[in-house]
């Protein structure tokens, strides 16, 4: 009881907080690209919602490649709500560093979808939440679930599908920003001895169609590292090793994992 | 104590002075009141008694699992197994007597072999311990008035009568005469007593769930009287939750109707919670789910499932800014989700090893996931988005062991910019027959759109036995 009666007091205050300093450092969730960062003032406003849309299935990698580090950055609970159910790989996340620890999904009625959302970003728990769904918020919508966010100081992400024929994405917006994020084809790696080049760093063609109170920009943002290394190199390169043959007796899978041990 | 037995008021109950003073038990009100003329005396209260035996019955179960009532003033236990965790039987006598004692009972205990012989014995002496060695209930009985047995009235007048006053006399005589006189219940009780008949005791069950009743007086219908009827309800069982240390796990609330059908509706929590304002609002969302029609004239609310409240040290007051509660998973917004309707499933996804990465991970309620140290062993990259179905796509490829270079999916061609691989994977062939030397060569491509994808292909491109050299889309990075 009195654990509650503290928590629940010093969210209060820290509501109260938030709305004398709109503009603190601590309200924003960084992207981790600088350019972003210093054109949004510092990241992504919490306490808002933020709409990022999919002009294809298989684009969604790209949004995601966006959205993960910036969920990172928020180190609450993460609520992945969808009305399908939610492609994601626990080991690929893992990868992402994303605990799966903090990764909660909940799959809906396609009717209940935006309620469902409301409830988790109105309570007064800590949350984040990313709305997955084929279905299209109307302004009132999505004003609703504005008020819940400003009340609580919870974030959300809309994950929406959103072809770039049907939807360019010029449709009045309640969100703080809207983004629509496309891959970019990335510098590869020629390497001797392969016959194809290995994929470069990851690279987004990101583009930010709305923000609130400031002005649309585009960026070609690198993801410098979407794969971390599990390991130091020095272990990666023991577990890679060739079994002990004479070099010429190596086949070229072998010569290849050399090769690309070597970078 | 007092009460009336053939249109006349008898004493049942004496208090030691009384006895002192001459009273017995059975003896008139009238005559007792002419032998003591400053007698306070009270009429006897039959569901009082019957409450404070059931208390009794109840507090028993520390003795042994199986306590069992001798209405209307007797106790059994069955304490087979039990007496060496209390030291002996002699020991745990003296401690049932010490206990009961200082309860302010006074009483006299008894241990045999068998439950009739106990009763026999207990009930031939007031503030008594006895203890009978086993198969010796014979030799203990002989001595005892044949009153001890649970006999009618009119057979223990005969059996005065006949000058058999003791149990043992009783036990000397043919069997058939003394069947042929009194019947078989004479029979049956000495038997009983002396081990040669088995008799089954009625065994206590404490009433162990928390269950409040209301009914209203007039049916109600509407929403908010439905939610004043579970804001007076929820509190009470909270309280008793805290009385017992415990909390809830699930909660059943049952309305019933004025056609004398049951609204029910269930609710759960995550983590047993005697909290009142969490169970009111879990309670009170599921209020729509209620159609009271006509009216709900009973409302009943049960706790269906309560565990242990653990308030151990790792409960800090105060909670830490920066640590582990921003972590840990809200276990009340958790709760809401899983009771709401329209939400279909809440869980995490949790890594496991498998061979193919359809299989890769499970499905956990929320909070049972174990942290993986051996998650960060996987060395090749994995995709953020992977279809439990792979898609069949048209690749051209350089054979035999070669990357892809264009892929045709929904009639849409991709081309290869860029590819890491193959990274093979062979099949649980521990597990059944096809898997048995199944290959598969996953490779990660980058088309000339900058799409990532993971693609895979059915074998090693060499022999068929290791599969049919189709390709696959698996995931997205």
């Amino acid at each position: 009881m009195t654990t509650d009666a503290l928590a629940r007091l010093r969210e209060q205050v820290r509501r109260l907080e938030r709305q004398s300093l709109t503009h603190s450092h601590s309200d924003r969730l960084a992207t981790g690209h600088p350019a972003v960062d210093d054109h949004l003032g510092g990241g992504l406003k919490t306490g808002s919602l933020h709409d990022f849309l999919i002009s294809d299935p298989l684009e969604t990698g790209a949004s995601l490649a966006m959205l993960l580090p910036i969920l990172r950055e928020g180190r609450g609970p993460i609520f992945w709500i969808s009305d399908r159910p939610a492609e994601l790989n626990a080991w690929g996340l893992h990868q992402s560093s994303l605990s799966s620890n903090t990764l909660v999904c909940i799959k809906t009625d396609p009717a209940s979808l935006l309620s469902v959302a409301e409830d988790v970003l109105r309570g007064p728990e800590r949350a984040l939440a990313v709305i997955a769904g084929r279905h299209v918020p109307t302004l009132t919508e999505i004003r609703r679930l504005n008020l819940a966010v400003e009340a609580s100081g919870n974030t959300g992400f809309f994950l929406r599908s959103a072809p770039l024929a049907q939807a360019p994405g010029k449709d009045p917006c309640a969100c703080a920003t809207r983004w629509r994020i496309l891959s970019h084809p990335s510098s590869p790696q020629r390497l001797p001895g392969l016959a194809m080049p290995l994929p470069g760093f990851r690279r987004l063609s990101a583009a930010l169609l709305r923000v609130r109170g400031g002005r649309p920009a585009h960026w070609i943002l690198d993801c410098s590292d979407h794969a971390p290394l599990s390991r130091s190199l020095d272990a990666l390169l023991a577990h890679r090793a060739p079994p002990a043959l004479p070099p010429g007796r190596l086949s070229d899978r072998q010569a290849a994992r050399c090769a690309r041990a070597g970078t | 104590m007092h009460a009336l037995a053939h249109n006349r008021h008898a004493v049942t109950g004496v208090s030691p002075a009384a006895l002192a003073a001459g009273l017995t038990p059975g003896m008139p009100l009238a005559q007792a009141r002419s032998l003591v003329p400053d007698l306070l005396t009270a009429e006897e209260d039959a569901e009082a008694q019957r409450t404070a035996l059931t208390d009794l019955c109840s507090w028993l179960i520390w003795l042994s699992p199986l306590p069992a009532f001798d209405a209307p003033d007797g106790l059994y236990s069955d304490t087979t197994g039990c007496a060496h965790l209390y030291g002996g039987e002699a020991a745990m006598l003296d401690l049932v007597r010490e206990r009961l004692l200082a309860r302010g009972h006074s009483c006299s205990v008894a241990l045999s072999d068998t439950a009739a012989a106990s009763r026999a014995l207990a009930r031939s002496g007031i503030d008594q311990i006895c203890l009978v060695p086993p198969g010796q209930q014979k030799q203990a009985l002989h001595p005892l008035p044949c009153s001890a047995l649970p006999l009618p009235d009119k057979t223990l007048a005969g059996l005065t009568r006949l000058g058999l006053t003791t149990i043992g006399a009783l036990a000397d005589l043919p069997r058939a005469p003394l069947a042929k006189r009194f019947g078989t219940q004479l029979l049956t009780c000495l038997d009983g007593a002396l081990g040669r008949q088995a008799s089954p005791l009625s065994v206590f069950q404490p009433a162990d769930r928390i269950s409040l009743t209301r009914s209203l007086v007039e049916p109600i219908s509407t929403p908010d009287a439905i939610a004043t009827v579970i804001a007076a309800l929820v509190p009470v069982v909270c309280e008793k939750l805290t009385a017992r240390g415990e909390g809830a796990r699930q909660l059943d609330f049952l309305c019933v109707r004025v056609d004398g059908s049951i609204q029910a509706i269930r609710v759960g929590t995550s983590d047993p919670t005697a909290d009142v304002i969490r169970l009111m609002r879990l309670l009170g969302d599921q209020i729509p789910q209620i159609a009271p029609e006509f009216g709900i004239e009973t409302v009943i609310l049960t706790v269906s499932a309560n565990e242990p409240l653990e308030a151990g040290p790792e409960r800090s007051v105060l909670p830490d800014g920066a640590g582990s509660s921003e972590t840990g998973l809200p276990a009340s917004l958790i709760d809401r989700l899983l009771n709401r309707p329209g939400v279909v499933s809440v869980h995490q996804l949790a890594p496991r090893f498998t061979a193919w990465p359809e299989d890769g991970q499970s499905r956990v309620s929320p909070g049972d996931v174990a942290k993986s140290p051996l998650a960060s062993q996987m060395l090749w990259a994995r995709p953020n988005i992977l279809f439990d179905l792979p898609v069949r796509v048209q690749v051209t490829a350089l054979l035999p062991d070669g990357a892809p270079r264009q892929f045709v999916l929904k009639r849409q061609t991709h081309r290869v910019a860029a590819a890491d691989g193959p990274e093979r994977l062979l099949g649980e062939w521990w597990q059944t027959a096809e898997s048995y030397g199944a290959i598969r060569d996953y490779w990660q491509v980058e088309t000339t759109t900058g799409l990532r994808l993971w693609l895979f292909r059915k074998g090693d491109g060499a022999h068929d036995w290791s599969g049919s050299g189709d390709w696959f889309l698996q995931g997205a990075f």
